[in-house]
């Protein structure tokens, strides 16, 4: 994946935060998809329009696990969310203010 | 609303509006020789009603333990030779007679949140005969911005009030996204807009109670919005039953779909509303009022979990627990032959870490959802 890819969450998805963990429901598809700790964070993070290379350092930072790793895992994760429908890529990616 | 008991049936019952609205549709519909399906008859108050009218023969369908009500009301009326009990879910009722009218009451609050529509569906399609009609054959849905600032303060700013030096604040978003069923008449609330009609459902046609709707909400006073107030109407015949707030009062409520934040409104604004709401899911509702969106959900009414919600997903992959397997092993030994207290026995006896209290529940519960009671 491209460092300077943006996603965003799919406007008919709704997310709900429970101490560490999240419940994603799609209006359009009527499922339910869990995320763990880790993917909490990475859908916060999708949520504030941050781009690859920002999600992968940031969660680097965050779990002292070596980055290659972090990064297929987020990779993975990204990846089945967009195939899921629950993210796509953002049309237009800005420059982010600060 | 649960029916299980038979005093939960007297608001309804006594719903003397909303009898006599059923009357009149059925006194125009019913002859002598007459068929009626009473559909979730409940205590059976429209199906006596549709036999004092000259009906030939009533179907009371009814799940619940209420049907027994039915029956002793029938023998003090002296007419149980012209109704036929069936106590179980119409999808289970079988080979019946073809009916002329089918009446019901399968329409909650909001219509749709009591899920008995579909079952309305498969039954019209098993027995309602050609030309025959159902009462009520048809359904609208309602809403209007309202302003109820003493009802929003009580039930949903509270949250933000610490009680017992406790702060609570970060269960307010629960509130925001419930559904509360509310009567409109406090002095002090005003409805905003005129009320917009969003959702029709034809019964005679329907085969999925499925809302997805959106309209468009044309201000016509200034004030606070705390939400939206929602109801159904119903037509019966040739006439409508509203639940609505400015229709005479019913056993129903209106419902109150707040926002998470309310925003004041001036006359000739226009809010975009929309609802969803797939059969025996969530309701979600969203508020734009020019660049301002809100959008809430009865998914976010309450914490989830993500182990309850695996259990959803189509990858889950169940397995039997510990009271699984002495169900399944129950269940293969409802033969017809063994008796409740073998059965009983059976149960407390299985190896597995069950109590006798959860082992006795168990079979309770199976023998209500799967024993062949032969009625």
């Amino acid at each position: 994946m491209d460092d300077a890819l943006v996603f965003e969450p799919s406007p008919d998805v709704i997310a709900q935060q429970v101490a560490d963990e999240t419940v994603l429901m799609d209006l359009k598809t009527e499922a339910y998809f869990g995320l763990n700790e880790t993917g909490t964070r990475i859908w916060q993070l999708v949520s504030d329009r941050r781009t690859v290379g920002e999600i992968s350092r940031s969660l680097a930072d965050l779990f002292d696990a070596p980055a290659p790793r972090v990064r297929e895992d987020m990779e993975t994760l990204l990846a089945e969310l967009q195939e899921s429908g629950l993210i796509h890529t953002a049309v237009a990616a800005g420059p982010r203010q600060e | 609303m649960s029916y299980r008991q038979v005093v939960d049936h007297l608001d309804m019952a006594f719903d003397e509006h909303r009898n006599q609205q059923y009357r009149d549709a059925l006194a125009k519909h019913i002859g002598p020789d007459s068929v009626v399906m009473d559909l979730g008859a409940g205590i059976g108050i429209l199906g006596f009603i549709a036999l004092a009218l000259g009906a030939r023969k009533v179907l009371m369908i009814e799940p619940t333990p209420a049907i027994h009500a039915a029956r002793n009301v029938a023998r003090a009326l002296g007419v149980e030779d012209r109704i036929e009990f069936l106590n179980k879910p119409v999808e289970d009722c079988g080979e019946l007679e073809p009916v002329d009218c089918m009446v019901s009451v399968f329409t909650g609050n909001f219509l749709l949140e009591e899920d008995l529509l579909p079952s309305l569906f498969v039954a019209r399609d098993r027995y309602l005969r050609d030309g025959g009609i159902l009462l009520p054959d048809f359904a609208t849905m309602a809403l209007t911005p309202v302003f109820v600032p003493a009802y929003y303060e009580n039930r949903i700013d509270r949250w933000q009030t610490p009680v017992s030096g406790i702060d609570l604040s970060s269960l307010r978003s629960f509130a925001a996204n419930s559904i509360y069923p509310v009567t409109f008449g406090d002095p002090a609330s005003r409805l905003l807009a005129p009320a917009v009609d969003f959702f029709d459902l034809d019964f005679n046609t329907a085969t999925s109670s499925k809302c997805s709707a959106s309209c468009t909400v044309t201000i016509n006073e200034a004030g606070t919005c705390h939400g939206l107030l929602g109801w159904f109407s119903a037509r019966l015949g040739d006439t409508w039953l509203s639940t609505g707030p400015e229709a005479p009062g019913t056993h129903w409520s209106q419902v109150l779909l707040p926002v998470s934040e309310p925003f004041s409104v001036e006359p000739g604004d226009h809010l975009e509303v929309t609802i969803d709401r797939p059969p025996f899911g969530e309701w979600t509702w969203s508020v734009t009022n020019g660049e301002t969106s809100q959008r809430q959900s009865t998914f976010l009414a309450n914490p989830r979990a993500v182990a309850d919600f695996g259990r959803k997903t189509e990858g889950f992959r169940p397995r039997l627990n510990a009271e699984g397997d002495i169900a399944r092993n129950l269940l293969a030994a409802f033969d017809g032959k063994k008796s409740r207290a073998e059965l009983a026995d059976m149960a407390r006896s299985a190896p597995g870490s069950i109590t006798a209290e959860q082992s006795r529940r168990l079979l309770d519960n199976l023998i209500q959802m799967f024993a062949d009671t032969g009625s």
